[in-house]
């Protein structure tokens, strides 16, 4: 006992932003619970167990796997559409909770994988803003003082693409009825303005104390107007509104909409802050409609949990045209600057940039420097004359496109070469264009949603990131809709065609490939890189994971494409599986190199879990694809531990 | 006492006839490796690709083991094989499949002593 309470006491010693006043987030016998789809509220995805190390890791054997049969590939006219699951399986209160793309939740046993309970909410299979069913996991909660004999005291949330939030009690799987209506909270009710479809609920909220905090995913690219980014805070229990914040300036509503949250937040719970990582603005790509100023989009705001007041903001992207969204929880640590403890946060973003603040002011450690940026040339657009680039740490995508690669351009018979000549490329931020303009880093990242993980003894970053070139054309509105008539949803969606409805100008997004498939620009397409955030200075970066196409692995210098994102754990290991080609790895986290690697049935795109229970060590993985990487997908949820 | 001639003739049978063995047992690799789901590359048009091109080299082999093809039609098998092995080599290397980079691999050493044996027109006359 004397042993746990030690460990504990480490752990909370090394993890200064840790919950330690949050119900939940440790275990019965006091190890650390993973109880957040980051692991913890302060989003650094770092596991305080020590049993796997990089000396034993080599002998990690499966311990035990599951089939969850809610899957689809999408390829049956009359079935559902394809599945992706990105979810992190929750190890808290003795049990692994996961939801799956059909929206049912599993509770399992954490040492067998056998299964508890199963909550089925039976919602459509169809998703009525992202095309197809996605679920990044559920949410737990637990009273603090809990009342021995009444049902949920300790409750699971699932969010569904109708914009219904289910919560059903953590230890039977059955509705919680004081919750909403029946145990069912309908948060369209509060989707009153241009409300063009159900606000979808991907993301598991995230809870602290008594509330959840709800954000919510839109249908991108489809129309110009659409509904207004909000966040919702609502008692846990009750699911009453709390508060709600608007992130767009209620006049502009008639223009724009989204600017919301759709990825995970981070909670400073020894300052008491809740951190909102924002989107862009509608029309994505088109921003002349909407000159007024948004300061909370693509932004990263940090609010009063309690009140939802914005305590300060800080804007990534200055009108935002290239759906530079900001798109994953900041990362929470403390560091030394001058002497002087520092409560920092570290912001990572699809430009592969790294955006270091004092997380109690917002104001930038290291320097960030607003740098003039390519000018519009379409009609009606400005595009900001300035925007901020952070150059530490260095990001992880290079500034300068790295130019086109030989194989891709000699097979296709110069074919990229040509496609670049005729593109508007002029650095960082070129503005969409007429002609067509690359993109590079583009919408699909620099990094995704996972982010980074941080081990907070060394104040080592950790974090995969892809780059990707991608172009970006707008379209006259006559002749847009001159090139899509005749096309079916999927013919267009193949070729890239986005609506931008209500903008005079319609969109076509193309990853810049050859006829063959092959990407036109230099390699690496993925890579995983270490900082010390003490310095932001890079540590190492490696090419990570390996592209696979038609069966055959490239080589591992090109490295591959990534969604999902690492853990670290005490002993010096980083595990992540994100790749395209179907594995799940153990990294050095001192030096970057490849200790371990297991193949799983489809990319492994959600974060892992990291916990211990009966005193053994498991890392477990949702393994289940994401058609952003390949049409791959697959039910497996797999753990693996140390034989014996 | 047979004839060095003779003798030749036999060497190079029995190798053709283990080359027609290996390429045999790449293609039943190759079938299983497609099938097989747990491997990363099951159903894919790689892993069918070598189930074709060792198919293809085991009927070329056993064709020229069997004393069947003679003149162009023996030269013309020949190459093929040849093009077979590097091509099904290449393609297994990028699989990740090592059974099949080693039977190919030995294939080719015993295709490459074939080619090096003095006198091999005798085979081909």
């Amino acid at each position: 006992m004397i042993r746990l309470a030690a460990i504990a006491a480490l752990a909370l010693a090394a993890s200064p932003a840790l919950a330690q006043d949050q119900p939940g987030s440790t275990v019965s016998d006091g190890s650390q619970a993973w109880y957040t789809f980051t692991g913890q509220l302060n989003a650094q995805k770092y596991a305080t167990a020590d049993q796997i190390t990089p000396d034993n890791v080599s002998r990690l054997q499966t311990a035990w796997q599951v089939n969850t049969g809610d899957f689809s590939d999408g390829n049956s006219d009359k079935g559902p559409p394809a599945s992706d699951w990105s979810a992190t399986p929750l190890f808290v209160n003795d049990t692994i909770y996961v939801s799956t793309p059909f929206y049912r939740v599993l509770a399992l046993e954490p040492d067998t994988g056998k299964i508890k309970w199963t909550f089925d909410s039976k919602t459509e299979l169809k998703d009525p803003t992202q095309g197809e069913l996605k679920t990044r996991g559920v949410s737990y909660w637990q009273s603090a003082s809990p009342v021995a004999g009444q049902a949920c005291q300790k409750i699971v949330y699932l969010g569904t693409p109708d914009g219904h939030l289910f919560a059903v009690d953590a230890d039977n799987g059955k509705a919680c009825a004081n919750f909403g209506q029946n145990g069912v909270l309908d948060i369209n009710q509060w989707n009153t303005v241009n409300p063009k479809w159900p606000l979808s609920i991907l993301q598991p909220p995230t809870v602290y104390r008594n509330q959840l905090f709800i954000g919510w995913a839109g249908k991108d690219w489809a129309e110009a107007v659409q509904p207004p980014g909000s966040v919702f805070a609502v008692d846990a229990e009750t699911g009453k509104l709390n508060w709600k914040l608007d992130t767009i300036p209620p006049d502009l509503d008639p223009k724009t909409g989204t600017s919301n949250v759709w990825t995970s937040m981070s909670i400073d719970t020894q300052n008491h802050l809740l951190f909102l990582p924002i989107s862009s603005p509608s029309p994505d790509y088109y921003g002349g409609d909407r000159l007024a100023p948004m300061p909370l989009s693509t932004s990263l705001t940090a609010v009063n949990p309690d009140t939802g007041k914005v305590v300060w903001s800080y804007q990534i992207v200055h009108h935002d045209i290239w759906d530079y969204d900001t798109n994953s929880a900041p990362t929470l640590f403390d560091m030394q600057v001058n002497g002087k403890t520092v409560p920092a946060l570290i912001q990572s973003s699809k430009l592969g940039y790294f955006y270091v603040l004092n997380r109690l002011t917002g104001q930038p450690i290291f320097p960030i420097d607003e740098k003039p940026v390519p000018a519009s040339d379409v009609q009606g657009e400005q595009a900001s004359p300035t925007q901020p680039e952070p150059t530490t740490p260095a990001p992880t995508v290079p500034d300068e496109f790295p130019g086109i690669s030989p194989v891709a351009d000699i097979s296709s018979l110069g074919y990229c070469s040509r496609t670049l000549a005729g593109l508007r490329y002029d650095g960082r931020f070129t503005p969409p264009s007429l002609k067509g303009t690359l993109a590079f880093p583009a919408t699909a990242g620099g990094v995704e949603w996972g982010g980074g993980a941080i081990d907070p003894v060394t104040n080592t970053y950790v974090v995969n990131s892809s780059a990707v070139a991608q172009i970006y054309r707008l379209i006259p509105r006559a002749e847009y809709d001159a090139k899509i008539k005749g096309l079916d949803d999927k013919k267009r969606g193949e070729e890239g065609y986005f609506a931008m409805e209500g903008a005079p100008y319609g969109f076509q997004l193309q990853t810049f490939l050859n006829p063959m498939g092959m990407p036109c620009w230099k390699g690496p397409y993925g890579t995983l890189s270490s900082y010390d955030l003490n310095t932001g200075k890079l540590n190492w970066r490696e090419p990570f994971g390996v592209v696979q196409k038609w069966g055959f692995y490239m080589p591992d210098s090109w490295g591959s494409v990534t969604i999902g994102s690492p853990v670290v754990t005490k002993s010096g290991l980083i595990f992540i599986g994100a790749s395209m080609d179907s594995r799940v790895r153990a990294i050095d986290e001192k030096s970057g190199k490849l200790l371990w690697q297991s193949l799983v049935e489809a990319p492994a795109v959600a974060e892992p879990a990291v916990y211990t229970y009966k005193g053994k060590e498991y890392v477990v993985f949702a393994v289940g694809g994401n058609s952003i990487l390949e049409p791959k997908v697959a039910d497996q949820l797999i753990a693996y531990a140390l034989p014996g | 006492m047979p004839s060095p001639s003779v003798l030749h003739r036999s060497f190079a049978s029995r190798l053709w006839g283990v080359l027609t063995l290996l390429a045999t047992l790449a293609f039943l690799d190759s079938v299983f490796e497609y099938f097989w789901p747990a491997n990363g590359v099951h159903g894919t048009e790689g892993a069918l690709l070598v189930v074709i091109s060792t198919l293809l080299m085991a009927i070329a082999a056993g064709i020229i083991a069997a004393h069947i093809a003679k003149g162009w039609f023996y030269i013309l098998l020949e190459i093929l094989i040849f093009l077979d092995l590097w091509g099904t080599g290449v393609a297994a290397y990028f699989l990740e499949n090592r059974i099949l980079l080693v039977l190919d691999v030995l294939a080719l050493i015993v295709f490459i002593i074939h080619v090096a044996m003095p006198r091999r027109a005798v085979a081909v006359s």
